[in-house]
């Protein structure tokens, strides 16, 4: 309705002045070589809308998947019973009580922590990105999910220490808050190190959280010293990260604020990819910066910090994710971002139903499983970005 | 789509805009005991297209940057329309302004045609309709960039890119012709481009600043494209405004010599009426 408001005289005439342009261009390179560069520089992309599709269609069959694999087997008609029964549409007869049994009590919650935690940590790691611009920012590289995992076993060991009063008061919160403190500290110092007035230095930010995963780490091992021996325990599980422990009362302290700051997080989205042109240039086109990277940081740093809380360090998730969205559909990050949610879901139910039968009997953590194939990858992205840097791109 | 009555109804009327769009009017700006830039005053109208001028380190990005806010001025201001930058809040400033900085770098792989899009942003909330794709083709075609427009602008060559943001930088001021004035500042725009292109931009500049109502304030070191297309030129030397005016009276050889220190002589242009040329003889 508007166009004829916005462009009143037509485009004509503003061509009529000008000159064309594209004479010398045209002639200043030999056809050969124009040819050669528009086969590396034009991408091939998977459209938006499709891609989402095909995403969401995977992730509901992984968890179908992911629920029947196990010690204990669940087919797919029990499932399709034991949903659509409450509702009338199938026969209470189609599964027996101990599969509601398992599905209820274990499946089900461990299932959507592994969906919470994977789409938490890609959708975390994809802003964190486009924050530092640059496509090596994870929490687990650079020491978030770390942070996180010595506030919980700050939280764990020395939580007796605190005040009974404030202990009261805060009751199950504690823990995730705790891991939320730390994680928005590592996330701020890395900021602050990895920053110049010329962007993000990758080496700077690397390096940073180098040193903040060893302090992390160093501390981790000093509470386990400290620690008694149910303490200990706990404390092991965090280094691994796994999904095993999801539990409804855990899940209903943690599943609320986890997908609240998953929703500010996916509406970050528009001024992110202002900000992929640079702070400055972001600022030119009307976008509060201060605001988003403030935003970013904090709750990012919040999605990470309840679900370390949870499940411990799970590698290389928010590396994985949001880069393979990148390479099918481009950089546009109102589709990396759910993108990145729904794969690293997907991802992360696939893992763990992995992790569950790969050694069964016993249970592989699900955090060993994504960084034995995380960190490669992360490594021949590094050697990808050092390639583009000596070519000056 | 009904972003666009929004961004039309924030262009205030026409009728109370100055004859001046952007000023710095006694800008100062000081880094503890250094004085960056002393009382900058100068201005640029609509229609008009003025180059800053000077050598290295006499202080034009610096006062690019206090014109566009990036800066904030120790002692005077920076005006847009009259009012101080600063007072403009950033999403009406950019529908009525853009900026172009020096080599900006972009992170991740973004087309020539989706980053000339994202100068609608300011128009549309980051999402784009037909008239915004229509703005951004028609800016890539004026920066002479339509032929890149589907290329990863990280995989370009320098002029390339610059003629992507530049194209970015179109788009982000639009061409329409509602009487609105805006305004384009162009850091060190042609730094990375041939001669041919150099030449085209000016123009561009020129017949979009007389159609569409654009302040354009460029920096450039050329002083032979200053000298053929600038309507005006603010020449710098050491923080201060050493002259400013017609480039003819400006960029007379005395002058020239004194600043930058090459020496030079006036040759008839070929195809711009009115102007001569300056050619660098050492």
């Amino acid at each position: 309705m508007s166009a004829a408001a916005r462009e009143p005289a037509g485009a004509p005439a503003i061509d009529a002045v000008l000159p064309r342009e594209r004479a010398p261009e045209a002639t200043a390179q030999p056809p050969d070589v124009r040819n050669a560069r528009d086969a590396r520089g034009t991408p091939r992309r998977v459209s938006a809308g499709a891609a989402l599709a095909a995403l969401a269609v995977a992730l509901v069959a992984a968890w179908i998947v992911a629920i029947g694999v196990g010690a204990f087997r669940i087919p797919p008609a029990a499932l399709a019973g034991m949903l659509l029964a409450p509702i009338g549409l199938a026969d209470p007869d189609s599964f027996t009580a101990q599969e509601q049994a398992v599905f209820t009590a274990i499946r089900l919650p461990r299932t959507v922590l592994a969906m919470l935690a994977g789409a938490g940590l890609a959708l975390s790691g994809a802003v964190l990105q486009g924050l530092f611009r640059n496509p090596l920012a994870e929490s687990t590289v650079i020491g978030v999910s770390s942070g996180a995992m010595l506030g919980a076993a700050l939280a764990i060991v020395a939580g007796h220490l605190l005040p009974q009063a404030l202990r009261a008061t805060l009751g199950p919160v504690t823990l995730p808050l705790a891991a939320f403190v730390c994680a928005l500290g590592v996330t701020l110092a890395v900021w602050r190190f990895g920053r110049s007035a010329h962007g993000t230095s990758v080496a700077s930010m690397l390096l940073a959280g180098i040193a903040f995963n060893a302090i992390a780490f160093a501390g981790v091992g000093f509470l386990s010293v400290m620690a008694n021996d149910e303490q200990l325990r706990n404390l092991t599980f965090w280094n691994l990260g796994s999904v095993g422990i999801a539990t409804w009362h855990w899940l209903a302290v943690v599943a609320p604020v986890a997908i609240a700051a998953g929703i500010v997080l996916l509406r970050l989205a528009v001024p992110l990819n202002a900000l992929a042109l640079g702070a400055a240039e972001a600022g030119h086109l009307g976008i509060d910066v201060a605001r988003l990277e403030r935003t970013g940081i904090v709750v990012s740093a919040l999605v990470v910090g309840v679900l370390v809380s949870l499940t411990g360090v799970i590698g290389f998730v928010g590396l994985l994710a949001p880069h393979a969205i990148r390479l099918a559909c481009g950089p546009d990050h109102r589709v990396v971002l759910p993108g990145a949610a729904l794969l690293g879901a997907t991802l992360l139910l696939v893992a763990d139903a992995c992790a569950r039968t790969w050694i069964a009997p016993a249970e592989l953590p699900v955090g060993v499983f994504t960084t034995l194939i995380g960190a490669p990858f992360f490594l021949w992205l590094l050697a990808r970005a050092k390639r583009s840097l000596a070519l000056g791109g | 789509m009904n972003m666009v009555g929004t961004s039309l109804a924030s262009g205030t009327s026409p009728a109370s805009a100055a004859s001046t769009l952007i000023a710095l009017d006694g800008a100062r700006l000081q880094v503890g005991a250094t004085v960056l830039v002393h009382d900058l005053r100068f201005a640029v109208a609509p229609g008009e297209v003025v180059c800053l001028l000077g050598p290295n380190g006499a202080g034009k990005s610096t006062a690019l940057k206090l014109m566009s806010g990036e800066h904030r001025p120790t002692h005077g201001s920076a005006l847009f329309e009259g009012r101080p930058v600063q007072t403009w809040s950033a999403r009406a400033l950019a529908t009525r302004r853009a900026v172009m900085g020096q080599e900006p770098r972009l992170a991740f792989d973004f087309t020539a045609s989706e980053v000339a899009l994202l100068g609608r942003y300011p128009h549309c909330g980051g999402r784009p309709g037909r008239d915004d794709r229509r703005i951004a083709a028609q800016a890539l075609d004026l920066a002479g960039a339509s032929a890149l427009a589907g290329r990863i602008v990280t995989t370009l060559s320098g002029g390339e890119r610059a003629r992507v943001h530049f194209a970015r930088a179109l788009a982000q001021v639009g061409f329409e012709r509602d009487g609105v004035p805006r305004a384009l500042l162009l850091d060190e725009p042609t730094a990375s481009l041939d001669a041919a292109h150099q030449h085209a931009w000016l123009r561009t500049a020129r017949a979009l600043a007389a159609d569409a109502r654009l302040a354009v304030l460029a920096v450039v070191h050329d002083l032979n494209l200053a000298a053929l297309h600038a309507d005006r030129v603010v020449l710098m030397q050491s923080g201060r405004v050493l002259a400013q005016g017609h480039p003819d009276a400006v960029l007379d050889a005395a002058t020239v010599l004194r600043c930058f220190d090459v020496r030079t002589v006036r040759v008839p242009a070929a195809d711009v009426a009115g102007r001569t040329a300056l050619a660098v003889i050492g």
